[in-house]
């Protein structure tokens, strides 16, 4: 496949995300996968640490998650004053209980695959992703590889 | 559960709407940020990590990250309930808090007493012409309107039945006290404006009491279940806070212009509470149509899940197809426009964006469609070769290639084939026609550039939905051109009736392609009494013949059969341009423009291929070239072929 034909397929996969700020503004979304021809697929290797890009991801989201959380409380204070009486207050305030419980297993979840993330991209021997990628062709052995 | 309101006056005076906003907009923001979390795992994390999973503990790894994006997805969902239930309830309940505060402002000018239990003490009045005493004043109790133990203000004999004609304000002991009605008036309207607010206050608690969330990680089919129940119930609650202003009777440009104007959080709280009316509406851009149906398209497998019979099972294989389909991604990428589960179900998908495209085509499949595994699999494969096809033959352009089941094709039951099946079977086109051309309409209202080219393709019974849909006045809005495959006939005598204009009309028609010669339905009646006798001619019908053209031919057998093999086997009885829906529009009088196809295989070796393959690049390339030609607009590359 044409080199442009190529760019456009992934422009048209990143187009179809929304719109993120990115860790290290590394792109997200390419379309190694959009058509499962694993065309170019070599070409994305050394421009991607799938597993130790993905362990920060999860870091991300589990700081994210947590301050979703405590937010959702903040913006629920002022009701016991101003909502008083009402029986959807009653149902909300269980309802909010509910969500802060599911939103702290979603938290603890993310915080527990990072670690693992981790361990599979040592497995596999990547190299940590805050080293540039004009650093990826060196194989250098350090304490991630577990050698 | 029902949770009766006990909302006092006095709280709904002290009420604070902003307070409940407030609360809203912290529900908004969680369903906002779990929507992106769940795009950053899918794209930033699972995606990634496909390809790599040779470990116990990558596959354990992936597995998790799945149930985590699924969990956001969960999350984004139910938040946008949460947050549209509480700010409908805060909208609702701002309407009898002003008729309450104004009640209370009327009593404060004319100095009478609330009370705690919102009866009015009022003072002594009355004109004293006569020099008299003014008449004392006294206690009026509010009437809110109910009929039963809900309103103490109702007056009751002694028996404590209902009887309007005695106790406190009735007619015949209206008190020449002024004061006394406007104390009443007041008290009447204080206790009107609170029972509307608790009606509001036990509807809204009611469904927030649905709206809790599951323990623990588990997101699975029951989730889903549960999940469009409570959006089901969401939609009821909230049609005066939102679903009354969708202009659904309005035409597309209309709504178009309404969706243009609502703001980002409008638009967020129709996307959360009415995908399901937003995804289908005729008018609405199509990135929008798209996000609405996907997610609706995990509300309605939730909720045919929850189902358990054929019918649901069918559909609920169609959808599990599309969403395979949608996760995988595919080239060029899918824009679902529609999905629903009415009738034998509803899709409309496009392969490529129809908002942005040069060229778009409309497909409308034909005979047994239905939203089953087979339309997520051959039909909207149709769609996408033909996108393919037409990307293939102008590079230079930009092309969506659509498929529209938006009505319910012929299921043709072989045992009703007889019986007038030819009415029934025109009605469901005649049903379609309209719905089609609103679909269009709406194409034409949402497209971002002034004039793409638009082709309607008809294929099989389709084509008649297309040929009804085209006579009608205007024709297809916005179409330039039309294509008829396999056809059985349009309803029309001749291609100028379908408005697109001379040499617009295209047919495609294989000569092995029964459908597209089946008797005239004044044959067919003198075939079944025999009269047109004939062999079977070595024809296989019946067994030898799978699909629906097999339920047209074989399911009766005999006389039919054998009549319908003798008159393609010999010289036509009667007049030979017509068809089953009228003049064949492969004929020369009907004066389309015929395209080369290939004949396909003859019914006794090849069944029904020479009218399924018209799209298919691998089995008539012939044919699906020059469709590709015709919707990229190049006319000269048509390959011909003579008109019978």
């Amino acid at each position: 496949m044409a080199w442009d034909e190529w760019e456009q397929l992934k422009a048209e996969a990143v187009a179809r995300q929304s719109t993120r700020t990115h860790l290290n503004e590394v792109p997200a979304g390419d379309g190694d996968s959009v058509d499962g021809g694993g065309r170019g697929a070599g070409s994305l290797r050394h421009t991607r640490k799938p597993w130790t890009y993905a362990a920060s991801v999860a870091n991300d989201l589990s700081t994210g998650t947590k301050t979703v959380r405590s937010d959702l409380q903040a913006a629920h204070e002022g009701l016991g004053r101003g909502a008083e009486g009402l029986s959807s207050l009653g149902a909300l305030k269980a309802v909010l209980t509910s969500w802060e419980r599911r939103l702290s297993s979603v938290r603890d979840e993310c915080a527990a695959l990072e670690p693992k993330l981790r361990s599979v991209a040592v497995e596999l021997g990547e190299v940590d992703v805050k080293v540039g990628a004009e650093t990826d062709s060196i194989q250098v052995p350090g304490p991630r590889r577990g050698e | 559960m029902t949770v009766a309101s006990s909302l006092t006056w006095q709280q709904l005076r002290d009420l604070k709407p902003s307070e409940l906003d407030d609360a809203a907009d912290g529900w908004a923001a969680v369903a906002r940020r779990a929507d992106s979390a769940r795009d950053r795992v899918d794209a930033e994390m699972s995606r990634a990590l496909a390809k790599t999973q040779e470990s116990e503990s990558a596959k354990s790894a992936v597995r998790r990250l799945k149930r985590l994006s699924n969990n956001y997805h969960y999350i984004h969902s139910e938040c946008g309930l949460i947050r549209s239930a509480v700010n409908g309830l805060s909208s609702e309940l701002a309407v009898p808090r002003r008729r309450l505060r104004e009640a209370l402002d009327d009593a404060v000018s004319l100095c009478y007493t609330v009370n705690e239990d919102g009866s009015i003490d009022y003072p002594a009045g009355g004109d004293n012409l006569t020099g008299d005493e003014l008449i004392p004043g006294g206690t009026v109790l509010g009437n809110n309107g109910l009929i039963g133990s809900g309103n103490p203000g109702l007056h009751r004999d002694g028996n404590g039945l209902y009887q309007p004609g005695i106790g406190q304000g009735a007619p015949g002991l209206t008190s020449p006290n002024p004061h006394r009605a406007k104390a009443q008036d007041i008290a009447d309207r204080i206790a009107h404006a609170l029972r509307e607010a608790q009606d509001i206050d036990t509807r809204y608690s009611q469904v927030l009491n649905k709206l809790t969330a599951g323990p623990g990680l588990k997101v699975d089919a029951s989730t889903w279940t549960d999940a469009a129940k409570d959006a089901e119930a969401m939609r009821d609650v909230a049609y005066d806070y939102l679903q009354k202003d969708i202009p659904q009777d309005k035409s597309p440009a209309e709504r178009k212009a309404w969706w243009d104007n609502l703001t980002k959080e409008q638009r967020e709280e129709y996307l959360a509470v009415y995908p399901d009316v937003i995804g289908n509406l005729d008018g609405i851009p199509a990135v929008v149509r798209d996000e609405a149906n996907r997610e609706n398209l995990q509300l309605v497998i939730g909720k045919l899940e929850g189902q358990d019979d054929e019918k649901s099972r069918t559909m609920l294989a169609g959808l599990r197809g599309i969403d395979t389909k949608l996760q995988s991604g595919s080239h060029p990428p899918m824009f679902l426009l529609g999905i629903g589960d009415e009738g034998n179900g509803r899709a409309i998908v496009s392969y490529g964006n129809p908002d942005t495209a040069k060229n778009v085509a409309a497909y409308v499949p034909g005979l047994g469609t239905k939203l089953d595994d087979k339309f997520a699999g051959g039909t909207l494969q149709r769609a996408q070769d033909t996108a393919l096809g037409a990307m293939e033959a102008d590079k230079s352009s930009t092309v969506a290639s659509i498929v529209w089941l938006g009505y319910d094709a012929p299921q043709l039951p072989a045992s009703e084939l007889l019986d007038n099946a030819d009415v029934m079977v025109q009605d469901q086109a005649k049903t379609g026609a309209p719905a089609y051309n609103e679909f269009m309409a709406g194409i034409s209202a949402t497209h971002e550039n002034s004039d793409p080219h638009i082709t309607a393709i008809g294929h099989s019974y389709g084509s008649l939905t297309v040929g009804q849909a085209a006579q009608q006045q205007g024709g297809v809005p916005g179409a330039d051109d039309i294509i008829l495959v396999g056809s059985p006939g349009t309803g029309a005598d001749s291609a100028k009736e379908l408005n697109v204009g001379k040499g617009h009309v295209f047919v495609g028609a294989a000569d092995n392609d029964i459908v597209t010669k089946l008797p005239s339905h004044d044959e067919a009646r003198g075939m079944a009494t025999g009269a047109a006798g004939g062999g079977s001619a070595g024809f296989v019908l019946g067994t030898g013949m799978g699909g629906p053209v097999g339920g047209v031919i074989g399911g009766t057998a005999g006389a039919v059969v054998g009549g319908i093999a003798g008159h393609m086997a010999q010289d036509a009885q009667t007049d030979p341009s017509q068809i089953w829906f009228g003049t064949d529009p492969a004929h020369e009088d009907f004066g389309a423009t015929r395209f080369k196809v290939s004949d396909g295989l003859p019914l006794v070796e090849g069944g029904v291929d020479a009218h399924t393959n018209y799209f298919n690049p691998g089995k008539d390339q012939m044919s699906a070239d020059n469709i590709a030609n015709i919707v990229v607009g190049k006319f000269d590359e048509i390959v011909p072929e003579r008109p019978r």
